[in-house]
């Protein structure tokens, strides 16, 4: 698993690790983003609903950040990643 | 790579030939076939190029496309399913067919979202049904092909290796929308509800339906961050003052009833995905054939299973769903 994510980290694109705020900000909500990723659209709204359920601890949307991370990376080769990634970190 | 009805003697030499097949029909037809890299589950309704239709004599086959092939089969059942994420092969995906209204249906349903590794690769599929005049009577199944078993407690899953290269996406269609009604939210996860919220007022949902005569042909609609997602109504128990649901409603989700749709081919083909050639595998709803009249229409040259459900990552309803495999663009 981690190998398949540092090959996407060592491609064409980089994706900012899952300590980059921005991650935690999605989780939340904080920022606005509809993907084009239809997993990624998925995976919010789940992580959404559990972070606003359990007063977003710290550790919550610690976890969930990386899990998004993860999701976009170990699919880093598809078209809609790379639009979304593109335009979160532009 | 081909996606059409086959006699069953045709089958059987596809069988023959070692390839992985992805097989829809009748229980009596499958359980015909000898031992291979398929899976099956029974339904006897189908979008082909001839457009959709009613068939118990053929088997609707989907081969795999060039590259892609079967590296395995595993079956779950409501107590191991939690893991079937976690098992889909690095590089590749999964094929997931369960049988409609068993225990493994109803947990992936109600647990998907929240199951370790949710959607890192990509798996999509069908509930399987019966005919609509054998509900009740009838039981769906699924058929693990490795033993030529028909199962009606456990899911089927094909993982399926991608060669390099190449990609797997998903996507889904779904023609509805949120309406300009009030927002519906509910207190609890599950396929049915009582008391609701309704535009910020605690009501009964079946007598909210009884008195707005609220069309129930039309779905529920959840923006999941710009996908649309779809509850559909199943039933509504006045005297219980219950209402059932075809997939779950999950709680702190706002949904909406869907706008009416005027021609729901005509708003289908206008929303066509860019690259339908490279679609691999599709499904569509038994409900969008029955309300919206597909016997004998045909849906842009995208043909596969009607279903009971669709599966694109977390079970779905009146949707489309479809698995695209595209160049790499890493």
């Amino acid at each position: 698993m981690a190998r398949e994510t540092a090959e996407c980290d060592e491609g064409v694109m980089q994706i900012p690790p899952a300590a980059h705020p921005t991650w935690a900000d999605l989780v939340t909500g904080k920022v606005k983003f509809e993907p084009s990723f239809l997993a990624a659209r998925m995976f919010i709204v789940r992580v959404r609903m559990e972070v606003g359920k359990a007063g977003a601890k710290p550790e919550l949307i610690r976890k969930h950040a990386t899990g998004l991370r993860d999701l976009l990376a170990q699919n880093a080769d598809c078209a809609s990643v790379q639009q979304d990634i593109a335009k979160i970190f532009k | 790579m081909s996606q059409q009805l086959y006699e069953v003697k045709d089958v059987e030499a596809l069988i023959r030939r070692g390839d992985g097949l992805l097989l829809a029909g009748d229980e009596s037809l499958l359980r015909r076939l000898p031992r291979g890299k398929w899976i099956a589950g029974t339904i006897p309704y189908f979008m082909t190029e001839a457009g959709g239709l009613v068939n118990r004599k053929h088997i609707f086959v989907n081969e795999l496309p060039e590259g892609l092939a079967c590296v395995g089969i595993r079956r779950y059942g409501e107590e191991d399913i939690a893991r079937v994420y976690s098992d889909l092969p690095a590089r590749g995906l999964g094929i997931m067919i369960a049988p409609a209204t068993s225990k493994v249906h109803l947990s992936f349903a109600l647990n998907a979202p929240s199951y370790e590794k949710f959607a890192i690769r990509p798996l999509i599929g069908w509930i399987s049904g019966v005919h609509l005049s054998e509900l009740g009577k009838a039981t769906p199944r699924v058929f693990d092909g490795t033993s030529g078993e028909a199962l009606d407690q456990q899911a089927v899953v094909m993982h399926i290796s991608v060669p390099a290269g190449k990609v797997a996406e998903l996507g889904i269609l779904n023609i509805f929308e949120e309406g300009e009604g009030p927002a519906f939210t509910f207190p609890a996860n599950g396929f049915s509800a009582t008391d609701v919220e309704i535009g910020g007022r605690k009501r009964n949902l079946a007598q909210f339906i009884q008195e707005t005569s609220l069309d129930l042909r039309l779905p529920l609609v959840a923006d999941y961050c710009g996908a649309k997602i779809n509850v559909s109504f199943q039933a509504v128990d006045q005297a219980k003052g219950e209402v059932q649901f075809y997939a779950p409603v999950f709680a702190g989700v706002p949904y909406h009833h869907a706008k009416p749709v005027a021609d729901y081919v005509t708003e289908f083909d206008s929303n066509l995905p860019k690259r339908i050639d490279q679609i691999a595998f599709s499904c569509n709803c038994i409900l969008n054939y029955l309300h919206s009249g597909l016997e004998g229409r045909k849906t842009g040259g995208i043909v596969g299973p009607i279903t009971f459900g669709e599966i694109a990552y977390q079970l779905l309803n009146q949707t489309m769903a479809y698995l695209t495999i595209e160049s790499s663009q890493a």
